[in-house]
Order: structure tokens, then C-alpha cells, then sequence
């Protein structure tokens, strides 16, 4: 069910029951995320969620099932998510012996606060999961306004900044963008070049692009939406509105995928 | 108030910059290392009369300009942008040089805000 929507998963391994676990979940879903509880393989099992990251809740049940803790690093280590442990000091020193320290973002010792572990985990995702944030190429050859669009959206998505068409085509076949926001008049290689370079791939030929304008008559316009790009933003565009357009932008692309996916699947 | 406000919409700038000072002054600094290098390739685009390349660049400082908030000059340069698409050269040519004069005024006006905050 993920992936629809900004919500990132998080994974609590724990074999108990109580106020602090309930807290525990309660607080991350104050902070928007999804929590799955995971008590056995069963429930592990059952998971197909993309898991963003995993809190390791020790207790005596909880060390005592190494299968459980075994399949949760495997998987960390093939997905790459953290994990977050908390538990007594000893507690934590004995799930070394199969958690390597490479997976473990924080350790938490007893007696906690869930509401700072929760506001630590947020933190250390929101400055290390950068890559779960989706991915906006923008390409100017004016470093004033890519550092402007880089300002104006980064703190929710990951900005990737090209100065001209031919290093906007390098850096899309070393990262897949998930939208490219494209400056239509550009020296030697122009965004309509660059577009019709990008439709012209395969493999890049369904990365959206959204024009990025200084033109705002009627008959620029024409031409620019002729060539078929996701939309356009104007230069004189505040940054609010720009955010906005990209955030509404997302939201009608992901409903629209997810529609293909639903149709596709009956 | 030591720099030129008229030049330097200090208010729109950093609206622009999300109101975040720090920024703000980095893209000054940004801007004005960047227009020098525009100027320097507009004089040569402009010397063999290449007006499609000289509209780019004219273009870029436009864009640029406005998002410090120099649009007095932001204007100048959309002006000399229209002239070059149409191949006026012969506007281009005479209007250039009163373009870099304006060019260096914004600088001035730069400098003086950023002594003012500094």
C-alpha cells in the first residue's frame, strides 16, 4: 500500500505490550508516519511494505528470538534502512553479537523519553534518508536561479542541479530523476533539445518534465506546451507558488499512478 | 539606508529567498560573480553580431537580476532580450554599453547592502 502517498514506514520489533510501545506508536504517528508492529516472523512475513526504518524495542522475549532479529538485519542490509535500538545497556550490547553497528543509527539506553527517541529518529531520517525523498533534476544555465530552486524545495525533496543540457543528460543516466524542472532558453543545448533527447530514450523517455519559462505571453506559451512537457513554471513565480505547483504536481502523479496500478491489476 | 534601494529591492530579494539572510547574501555573491562572466561573453557574442546567443545570455541576466531584486535592471536586460530575438543589432550594439553601466550601479548597490549587514 505504500508508496501513494509521503508516508514513511516504520518497523517496531517488540514482543511486549504496554503504555511505552502504545507512546511509542502514538508519537510516530504524530510525526505522520506508518507503523507496523512486528512480534514474530509471522507478522514479518506478512510485510511487503518498503520499510524506512526499524526501532528494535529489547526485552528478554525479544533477544531470545534471534530468528526474528536475523531476518530484520538481513533485510536492513539488502533495503539499507536503520535501525534505532533501545534497551538496557546490556540489552544492547548483547544484540551485537548479531546486529552489526554499520545498520544501527542510535542507540537508546533506559530509562527513555519516546517522545525525544521518536524526535531523534525523525531527525536522523530526515538527515540521512535523502534518498527516500523524491528526486527533482533542475536544469539553468543561471546558478542564481538553481540555487534559488534548490532553496525554495530542498528541504522536502532531493534537488539534483545541472547547468546546461548536456550535463542535465549525464546526470539523469547516473540518477533517475522523478521530475526534471527544465529552463527552456539555455546556451548550446536548449530545453527543447534536452526534452526531445529524454523522449527520445527509452528508459528516460516517462521522466516528467516541467518547463521553467521567463516567457509569459500567449504564443510563448503555445510553443512551449506544443512540445508536450508535464506542465511549465514562470520565472516570475514566487517561491510559495512554485512549491505549491510541485507539491499539487506530485500528488496528481502519484493518484494517477496508483490509478494505472489498481487498473492494471483487475 | 548606505546602498541604492531603488537599485536593490532588498524586500523582494529576499522574498525570492525565502526570507533567509544567510542565502540571500550568498546568491549577491553569486549573482555578481556570475553577471561579470555574462557581461564578458555578451561583449563577444556582440562583436561578431551573434544576437541569438547574446539573447540567451541577456536573458540569463534578466532572470538573475530579478530574483535579487534588481528588476529596474532586470528590465533593461528584457528590453535588450526583445531587440536581439528580433536580430537588432543595431539597438543591441548602442544600448550595451549603457546596459553594463547599469550593471555596475547594481554592484554598487550589492556591496553597500552587504557592508550594511556585515
Amino acid at each position: 500500500m505504500s508508496g501513494f502517498d509521503d508516508k514513511q514506514n516504520v518497523l517496531i520489533a517488540c514482543k511486549s505490550k504496554g503504555y511505552l510501545i502504545s507512546n511509542l506508536v502514538e508519537q510516530f504517528e504524530k510525526e505522520d508516519y506508518r507503523i507496523t508492529q512486528a512480534s514474530s516472523m509471522a507478522v514479518m512475513n506478512k510485510n511487503t511494505d518498503h520499510i524506512n526504518a526499524c526501532v528494535l524495542y529489547l526485552d528478554e522475549e525479544l533477544l531470545e528470538d534471534s530468528q526474528l532479529l536475523i531476518y530484520i538485519r538481513d533485510k536492513a542490509t539488502e533495503e539499507g534502512f536503520p535501525l534505532f535500538v533501545v534497551g538496557d545497556p546490556t540489552e544492547i550490547e548483547s544484540t551485537r553479537k548479531i546486529i552489526t553497528p554499520n545498520l544501527v543509527g542510535r542507540e537508546f539506553q533506559r530509562p527513555v523519553d519516546i517522545k525525544a527517541v521518536v524526535g531523534e529518529v525523525h531527525k536522523y531520517l530526515l538527515e540521512h534518508v535523502g534518498i527516500e525523498r523524491k528526486i527533482i533534476l533542475a536544469v539553468d544555465d543561471s546558478g542564481v536561479m538553481l540555487n534559488s530552486i534548490k532553496n525554495w524545495l530542498g528541504d522536502k525533496y532531493q534537488v539534483l542541479l545541472a547547468d546546461s543540457g548536456l550535463m542535465a543528460v549525464k546526470s539523469i543516466t547516473i540518477t533517475r530523476p522523478d521530475l526534471i524542472i527544465l529552463d527552456y532558453e539555455m546556451p548550446v543545448v536548449d530545453g527543447k533539445q534536452v526534452l526531445a533527447m529524454i523522449r527520445s530514450e527509452r528508459d528516460f523517455a516517462d521522466i516528467p518534465v516541467i518547463f521553467l519559462t521567463g516567457r509569459q505571453d500567449k504564443e510563448s506559451i503555445m510553443d512551449v506546451m506544443e512540445l508536450k512537457p508535464d506542465g511549465y513554471l514562470l520565472k516570475t513565480m514566487k517561491p510559495f507558488a512554485v512549491r505549491q505547483y510541485i507539491d499539487e504536481f506530485f500528488i496528481k502523479r502519484d493518484a494517477q499512478l496508483k490509478s494505472n496500478l489498481l487498473r492494471k491489476s483487475k | 539606508m548606505s546602498y541604492n534601494a531603488e537599485e536593490l529591492n532588498v524586500q523582494d530579494g529576499l522574498e525570492y529567498s525565502m526570507d533567509n539572510v544567510d542565502f540571500y547574501k550568498e546568491i549577491l555573491e553569486t549573482y555578481m560573480e556570475e553577471t561579470v562572466d555574462q557581461i564578458k561573453q555578451m561583449d563577444m557574442y556582440l562583436d561578431s553580431d551573434n544576437m541569438p546567443e547574446y539573447a540567451t545570455l541577456v536573458h540569463a541576466v534578466k532572470s538573475g537580476s530579478r530574483l535579487i531584486g534588481a528588476s529596474k535592471l532586470g528590465e533593461e536586460a528584457f528590453t535588450l532580450e526583445q531587440k536581439s530575438k528580433e536580430g537588432d543589432a543595431a539597438f543591441v550594439h548602442a544600448n550595451h554599453d549603457s546596459l553594463k553601466a547599469h550593471v555596475d550601479v547594481v554592484f554598487e548597490a550589492i556591496k553597500g547592502y552587504l557592508a550594511e549587514i556585515s
